[in-house]
């Protein structure tokens, strides 16, 4: 599948320091993207310059086999931006904020009326058009908020973490929004805290890190990619000094975390929780309790940063 | 077509947030209405005081002195009343209180110090009011123009004043008269803060312009905004005409409120009353745009609404006239837009056209033209400026 987006070695520095660096990727058409890393990765100063906010110190951004400093309009066209505040004027109504914003992409007249109906319809609150914004919900506010970014209809949508803070329907709301979207062609750059929401929705990941793309793919590559093996976690009943210490001493592979918590990385789970209940067993001492982390992007995630995705 | 949805969607926001409506229509109704009424007594329609005797003291009488009293006894009959008599007769009577002023006229009025006036101790307004008389009828009469030409002397009278008998200023914008109609009207205390509370709030109204750009930025519409096809000058150019606009609707408001509520005549010029509106919420805009290239923070725009528009009130002579400052803070009022279009209200006020108010109107044009310029560059850089 071709490319809409490609990225090339691109970089930005404020002040002598590099927030993104020599960064490239690529967004097919038609596919759900997945930029995650943790706070302060460079995803937002990344964003900006696929938006054509900031301008990068080195690397080329081509959408669509175009430069998007060579012409900023027929960019701005094809993409749509979904920004992670709440960018709307709440005293104006859901409509009247739709019809400006539309009118900001050159709509206008019935074509206008037409797409905010669509639109409002789209994300579910056509029944509440004409209330004004600051008597919505978080959750509505991000609904409109997307509304406001599909209006003229653009091939490329950024998502910003458009489900922060706000309750589980509207959360399932908007991501059902994004699937009728992407089944209709639209690709979609889509940034979460929430790693659930990116296996579900996304078909290839990348993940930043100061400023660097450290993997990119599909959930199953990168989690390849990382290493396969599951975590056995376990904690005992006395926490018995000499206890723990044979227990250290005969399962190979094990490490003490914090709060007597033990860890054990293996491929092979059955053989090895076996393993294990022997030799508490052997010790003296007894299970409190017990848990088994399969290969997941959330483990991949931590083991590629260092950190939890939330952090 | 971009630019006006701009405005009119600033111009909305403004009008349906009651809190700004009320600030930008009650409020300045409400001051008018108070500081109008306090200062009644004093500023009232009618005439501030009864018609009074000056005794005049003609030394070396030549054409000119005497040129000088004919005039003064045409034009200002209404409000005193001229007798001739000696120096010595002059004083018995002014310390007696018989007469509450004197006017000493030298012969050769290009000397400095030709017109003493002095007056009894207790007639200190008389004494104020004779001062201003003869102080508009040179002028208007230029009779020392060519002399003051000559030597660069810019002062309108070479008064004198003598230790025992007190002479004081009096507020020029009292009495304003029309020197080629001579249809001279009194300034009510109504229209003097009508004028002065106008350009106030014109002024407040203008710079919550500037808060507007800088709320923008915060809720992230300006980063919305150019992600679209709307370009920077043309953010910028709305912004300027939702502020202007704002203004002048809000100018339009206080003329209705202010004439059917409180009778207030704004002269017989509505046409150039426009004209020097327009010219001041351009000047206006104009500062806005300048100012967003300094101001950042809503912190910033608060106080530049707070207390720098507090200044340039006080300054331009909003609230109490600029005469009472000392001549530098005169001076200062000068750099003020609403000093400017505050003498340009009195004047149309006061019953004189287009011709009385051509200063101002250049002032607050070459003001609005030179800040939004330089602000329109300078913000149009975009990621070099402020607003990238």
């Amino acid at each position: 599948m071709p490319d809409i987006l490609e990225i090339k070695n691109l970089t930005k520095s404020f002040t002598n320091k590099n927030v993104v660096s020599e960064l490239s990727l690529n967004i097919k058409k038609g596919e759900v993207y997945g930029l995650i890393g943790p706070n302060g990765a460079g995803k937002t100063t990344l964003i900006n310059m696929i938006c054509g906010l900031i301008k990068p110190t080195n690397g080329s951004i081509t959408m669509d086999s175009q430069n998007i400093y060579k012409d900023n309009f027929k960019f701005k066209k094809l993409l749509g931006v979904v920004p992670q505040d709440i960018a709307l004027y709440t005293a104006l109504s859901a409509k009247d904020n739709l019809l400006f914003w539309g009118r900001m992409y050159n709509l206008n007249g019935e074509k206008l009326k037409k797409r905010v109906a669509e639109c409002l319809k789209l994300v579910g609150l056509d029944d509440r058009a004409n209330e004004k914004i600051s008597t919505f919900s978080g959750g509505m506010k991000r609904r409109i908020n997307i509304a406001a970014a599909i209006l003229h209809e653009p091939a490329l949508l950024i998502m910003d973490e458009p489900t922060v803070g706000i309750d589980p329907q509207s959360r399932n709301h908007i991501l059902e929004t994004i699937k009728q979207l992407n089944s209709k062609g639209m690709s979609v750059i889509y940034t979460s805290h929430y790693m659930e929401e990116v296996e579900y929705l996304c078909d290839r990941i990348g993940i930043i890190d100061h400023g660097r793309l450290i993997v990119q793919g599909t959930i199953e590559d990168v989690i390849l990619q990382i290493g396969d093996e599951s975590k056995i976690i376990f904690s005992l009943q006395n926490n018995n000094e000499s206890a723990i210490n044979y227990i250290k001493n005969n399962i190979p592979n094990i490490q003490e975390v914090e709060d007597h918590k033990l860890i054990v990385n293996t491929a092979n789970v059955h053989q090895t929780l076996l393993n294990i209940l022997d030799v508490i067993k052997d010790s003296g001492e007894s299970i409190a309790t017990i848990d088994i982390l399969s290969p997941s992007l959330e483990n991949s995630f931590l083991q590629i940063t260092g950190k939890s995705l939330r952090d | 077509m971009k630019i006006l949805w701009l405005a009119i969607k600033d111009i909305k926001l403004t009008f349906f947030d009651w809190k700004a409506v009320l600030i930008l229509v009650i409020t300045p109704l409400l001051l008018v209405l108070i500081l109008g009424y306090a200062l009644a007594g004093v500023f009232e329609d009618k005439q501030i005081i009864e018609k009074f005797t000056v005794a005049v003291v003609l030394n070396h009488p030549n054409n000119e002195s005497e040129n000088l009293i004919k005039q003064v006894e045409q034009h200002a009959n209404q409000y005193i009343h001229l007798k001739e008599m000696n120096q010595e007769e002059a004083k018995t009577e002014v310390k007696s209180g018989e007469i509450p002023v004197m006017v000493t006229v030298s012969g050769d009025l290009q000397k400095a110090d030709s017109i003493v006036i002095q007056h009894n101790i207790k007639a200190e307004l008389q004494g104020k009011i004779t001062e201003q008389v003869f102080n508009q009828i040179i002028q208007s009469s230029r009779l020392l123009g060519q002399a003051y030409k000559a030597t660069g002397n810019t002062n309108a009278v070479p008064y004198q004043k003598e230790d025992h008998m007190e002479t004081e200023d009096i507020s020029e914008t009292l009495f304003i008269e029309n020197s080629s109609a001579n249809d001279g009207k009194i300034v009510s205390s109504f229209q003097y803060y009508a004028a002065g509370i106008s350009v106030m709030f014109i002024l407040l109204t203008g710079m919550s312009g500037l808060s507007s750009i800088i709320e923008e930025k915060k809720l992230g519409t300006y980063s919305r905004i150019r992600m679209t096809y709307t370009s920077l000058p043309s953010f910028i150019i709305g912004k300027w005409l939702s502020t202007t606009a704002t203004c002048l609707l809000q100018f339009f408001i206080l003329i209705l409120g202010t004439s059917l509520i409180f009778n207030i005549s704004w002269g017989n010029h509505l046409g150039v009353l426009f004209l020097l509106m327009l010219a001041y919420v351009f000047a206006i805009g104009g500062i806005v745009i300048f100012l967003t290239i300094f101001i950042q923070t809503e912190t910033m725009a608060n106080i530049i609404r707070g207390v720098g528009v507090q200044i340039m009130v006080l300054l331009g002579g909003s609230m109490i006239p600029i005469h009472t400052f000392p001549e530098m803070l005169q001076y200062a009022a000068y750099i003020t837009p609403n000093y400017w279009a505050q003498n340009g209200l009195l004047n149309l006020m006061g019953g004189r056209g287009f011709s009385s108010i051509t200063v101002e109107l250049l002032v607050l044009f070459c003001i609005g033209l030179l800040t939004f310029s330089i602000g329109f560059i300078r913000l149009s850089k975009g990621e070099e400026g402020n607003l990238g």
